[in-house]
C-alpha cells in the first residue's frame, strides 16, 4: 500500500521533470520575474522605494526582495528547477534519439513518401542507387533483408541535446563568476600613484586626457598607466573606453573621470594694492606645494577644498560635497610682520580675504587649474571564458537542429526483382525532404532509362 | 543630412504605394497589378538601401548608432527577407501586410523628434567594431522575428476565420505556421549571437558581461519566450494556437526591447534619448 503510494509519487515526479510543459511553464515564470525586475528599479536605497511607492507597497517590495530580484529566490528557484527539468528531460529522451538513428531491420513498407519503377538488372540498379545517394552525401548500408538503407543528417537529431548542454556550460560559467568573480573601483589623480593590493603592485597615472570631436563633444577618455612593483616600472599602457589593460589576471577599465577634490595643479595669483585698489605687476603661476615669491610675500598652495565649509563646532574646514560649488585654496604665506601665516582664498569671491592682509599689498588667487582623476574599474571574471565557450556550442546546436535535418531512404525490389521500390522518411523539414526525394528518384529513373 | 532625409521620404512613399498596390492585387487578382506591386516594393527597398548609404556617408559610421538609423536598417532587412520569400514561395499575399508594416515603421520613425534624426557623434563606449557586429546580428534577428510575427498573426486569423475577408488568398495555415517557425529558426541564432556579442563587448568596455540592465534583461526575456515557443511546437496540443501566441508574445517583447526600453526604462543602453 505505502509502497504503491511511493511508486506513484516517484512516477509523478519523473513524469513532471521529463515534461516539456514544465519547461515552458518555468521559462515563462522566469520571464515574469525578469519583467518585474525591469519595472521595479533594482538595488536602490530603501528610501527610494518609500518615496516612490508609499510605505505599504515599499514594505512588501523590501520583504519580498523585489528590489534585488535577480539574485533572490524568485530567480534561483525556477532556474534551479529548470536546470533539473532540462537535464532529466534531455537524458530521458536520449535513448529514443539514439534508437531513431539506428539501422532498421528491413524496408519501410508503409511510408507515405515512396516511388516505384521498372529496372533492367538488380545489381546494376543497386550500384546506381549507391552512386546517386553518395552524391547526395548519404551514408549507405545493406539491411538484413538485403535492401539498401541510406540516411543523412544524423547529428541534427542531437541538436537539442547540444543546445541544452551549452546552456549548462553558460550557467556554470555564470556560477563561477558569481562565486569567484571580483570587481573594484579606484580613483587616482593624474600624476599620483596608488597601491592596488589585489595585484600586489601600485598604479601610477602618468596622464589622463580627453579627445574631442570637432563640435566639442567628447570623443574619448584616455589614461596612461604605469604599473610599479618594488619601485620599478614593470608595465606601461594607455587605456581608453574600449581598450582595457590586462595585468596579473585583473582587467583595468577606463570607467570614469572627474576633478580631484583635494588637490589642484596650479593657481594664478596676483598682487593687489589695497590703497589704490588695483592689480600690481604681472600675475604669476603657483604650482601645488611649491614656494613662489610675489611682491613682498612668499606663498605656497597647501590645501584645497571644492566646496568650502567651516565646521564651527569642531573648528576645522571641510568640503560640503565633491562638486566645485565653492572652491577654496589655502595658501601658506611668509612676508612682513603681521602677515597671516595661512589664508583661505575663495575663487568665487576674489578679494574676500583682503582684510586679512594688514600691509599695503594683498594676494588674490584669480584662477585655478584642476587636476583630473581617472576612475579605474578593475575586475576578474573566471567564468567569462566558459560563457563564451558555451555560447559557441549553443549556436552550433541551433545550426544542427534548425538548418540540418535527419532523413532516411530505403531501397528494395519487388518479389520478381523487376521493379525498384523507394521509400523515404523525415521527421522535420518535410517540404524540403519531399523535394529532395523527388530529385533522387528522378535521377534513379534517368540512369535506368539509359 | 539632406540626402538621407530625402531618400527616407521617397522610401516611405514607395512602401505606401506598394501597400496600396498589393491591396489592389489582393482584391482584383490581376497579373499586371501584382507585377506593379513587386516593382514598387523593390523600388522602396532600393531607396531604403540608398537612405542607408547616404546616411553612412553623412555620418561616417555604420548607420545604426541610434533609434532613427537603426529603424531604417531594420526595415531594409525586413524588406530583403520579404523579397526572398516572395521569390521562393511564389506568392504575393504577404505583400500587403509587409508593406503596411514597413509603412507604419517609417511613419513611427518619422515621428521621432528632429534632434534624434540629425548627425550624432559616437560616444566613447560606442566607438568599437563590436558596435557593427552586435547591432547587425541583433537586427537580423529582429527582422526575422518581425516576419514570424506577421506569419503567426495570419496563421491565427486563417485558422480562426478560415476564408473570411481576403484570407482565402493566403497560403494554407500549415504553410504560415511553417514560415513563422522558419523565421524564428533564423532569428534565434542571430538573437543569441547578438546577446553574446553584446556581453563580450560589455565585458570589454564596462568590465562585466551582464549587469541586468533593462535592455539586457529584455533581450533575455525575448530569448526565453522564443525558447518557450520552440518547446511548445514539439509539445502535443500546444503546437498550433499556443505556439502562435508565443510567437506573437516574442515579437511584442522584442518590440519593447527595441523601442520601449529606450523610452520607458533607464539604463546603459538609452542612447536613443541622448
Amino acid at each position: 500500500m505505502l509502497l504503491d503510494i511511493v511508486k506513484h509519487i516517484v512516477k509523478f515526479v519523473k513524469n513532471l521533470f521529463s515534461s516539456t510543459k514544465l519547461g515552458i511553464f518555468l521559462l515563462l515564470v522566469i520571464v515574469i520575474v525578469a519583467i518585474a525586475g525591469t519595472l521595479v528599479e533594482q538595488g536602490k536605497p530603501i528610501q527610494y522605494y518609500y518615496d516612490l511607492y508609499g510605505s505599504a507597497t515599499a514594505g512588501w517590495i523590501i520583504r519580498l526582495s523585489i528590489d534585488k530580484i535577480f539574485g533572490s529566490l524568485w530567480m534561483i528557484i525556477p532556474t534551479s528547477l529548470l536546470i533539473v527539468n532540462l537535464i532529466y528531460a534531455t537524458l530521458s529522451r536520449l535513448p529514443v534519439m539514439i534508437k531513431s538513428v539506428a539501422l532498421p531491420k528491413q524496408f519501410h513498407h508503409n511510408s507515405k513518401i515512396n516511388d516505384k519503377f521498372l529496372i533492367k538488372d538488380k545489381d546494376v540498379a543497386i550500384e546506381n542507387s549507391s552512386t546517386i545517394l553518395k552524391s547526395y552525401h548519404y551514408k549507405i548500408y545493406t539491411l538484413e533483408d538485403g535492401s539498401l538503407f541510406a540516411h543523412k543528417g544524423v547529428v541534427s537529431r542531437f541538436g537539442a541535446v547540444v543546445v541544452h548542454l551549452s546552456i549548462l556550460i553558460v550557467l556554470f560559467g555564470a556560477l563561477l563568476g558569481a562565486i569567484y568573480g571580483y570587481k573594484n573601483y579606484i580613483a587616482i589623480d593624474s600624476g599620483d600613484t596608488e597601491l592596488v593590493p589585489e595585484i600586489n603592485a601600485s598604479i601610477k597615472v602618468d596622464r589622463f586626457w580627453m579627445n574631442y570631436w570637432p563640435d566639442g563633444s567628447i570623443k574619448q577618455y584616455n589614461s596612461k598607466l604605469s604599473i610599479i612593483k618594488n619601485d620599478k616600472v614593470v608595465h606601461t599602457q594607455t587605456i581608453d573606453v574600449n581598450h582595457p589593460m590586462d595585468y596579473a589576471g585583473m582587467r583595468f577599465f577606463q570607467a570614469g573621470y572627474g576633478k580631484s577634490y583635494d588637490k589642484i595643479k596650479e593657481a594664478v595669483v596676483v598682487l593687489y594694492d589695497r590703497q589704490k585698489k588695483n592689480v600690481i605687476g604681472e600675475p604669476i603661476v603657483v604650482q601645488w606645494n611649491k614656494w613662489r615669491t610675489i611682491g613682498p610675500y612668499d606663498i605656497k598652495i597647501v590645501d584645497f577644498v571644492p566646496d568650502f565649509y567651516f565646521d564651527a563646532k569642531k573648528g576645522y574646514v571641510t568640503s560640503k560635497s565633491l562638486e566645485y560649488n565653492n572652491p577654496a585654496v589655502r595658501l601658506q604665506v611668509k612676508g612682513p610682520k603681521a602677515t597671516p601665516p595661512f589664508i583661505w582664498e575663495f575663487l568665487k569671491y576674489p578679494g574676500f580675504t583682503l582684510r586679512s592682509f594688514t600691509g599695503k599689498d594683498a594676494v588674490i588667487v584669480s584662477s585655478i587649474t584642476p587636476i583630473y582623476y581617472t576612475g579605474l574599474q578593475y575586475a576578474k571574471n573566471p567564468g567569462a571564458n566558459w560563457i563564451w565557450f558555451g555560447s559557441i556550442i549553443m549556436v552550433i546546436g541551433f545550426i544542427m537542429s534548425f538548418f540540418m535535418y535527419y532523413r532516411r531512404i530505403y531501397i528494395t525490389f519487388d518479389d520478381d526483382e523487376k521493379s525498384l521500390l523507394v521509400a523515404g522518411v523525415s521527421y522535420k523539414q518535410k517540404d524540403l525532404f519531399a523535394k529532395e526525394f523527388k530529385k533522387i528518384c528522378n535521377a534513379l529513373k534517368k540512369v535506368e532509362e539509359k | 543630412m539632406i540626402f538621407s532625409l530625402m531618400f527616407f521620404d521617397v522610401t516611405f512613399g514607395f512602401y505606401v504605394a506598394a501597400a496600396i498596390s498589393y491591396a489592389a492585387y489582393s482584391l482584383f487578382r490581376k497579373e499586371w497589378i501584382g507585377y506593379n506591386s513587386t516593382l514598387l516594393f523593390f523600388l522602396g527597398f532600393l531607396s531604403n538601401i540608398a537612405t542607408l548609404a547616404a546616411r553612412t556617408i553623412e555620418v561616417h559610421h555604420a548607420p545604426f548608432s541610434n533609434l532613427y538609423e537603426s529603424m531604417i536598417f531594420f526595415s531594409a532587412i525586413v524588406a530583403l527577407i520579404y523579397l526572398i520569400l516572395e521569390f521562393r514561395y511564389k506568392t504575393k499575399m504577404f505583400g500587403v501586410f509587409l508593406s503596411v508594416f514597413l509603412s507604419l515603421s517609417f511613419f513611427v520613425t518619422n515621428l521621432l523628434p528632429f534632434r534624434m534624426k540629425v548627425y550624432e557623434n559616437l560616444n566613447p563606449a560606442l566607438q568599437s567594431y563590436w558596435l557593427e557586429i552586435h547591432v547587425a546580428t541583433m537586427f537580423v534577428g529582429y527582422s526575422a522575428f518581425a516576419i514570424s510575427f506577421i506569419a503567426a498573426v495570419l496563421y491565427l486569423a486563417k485558422s480562426e476565420w478560415r476564408n473570411g475577408l481576403m484570407l482565402k488568398y493566403l497560403p494554407d495555415a500549415p504553410v504560415l505556421d511553417n514560415l513563422s517557425y522558419k523565421s524564428i529558426a533564423w532569428g534565434m541564432p542571430f538573437l543569441t549571437v547578438g546577446i553574446v556579442t553584446g556581453a563580450v563587448w560589455a565585458n570589454y568596455t564596462w568590465g562585466s558581461y551582464w549587469s541586468w540592465d533593462p535592455k539586457e534583461t529584455w533581450s533575455l526575456i525575448t530569448w526565453l519566450i522564443y525558447a518557450a515557443y520552440l518547446h511548445a511546437r514539439i509539445t502535443r496540443g500546444w503546437k498550433d494556437k499556443k505556439a502562435a501566441i508565443l510567437a506573437i508574445a516574442g515579437f511584442l517583447s522584442m518590440a519593447f526591447l527595441y523601442w520601449g526600453v529606450s523610452f520607458v526604462l533607464p539604463g546603459l543602453h538609452s542612447y536613443g534619448r541622448a
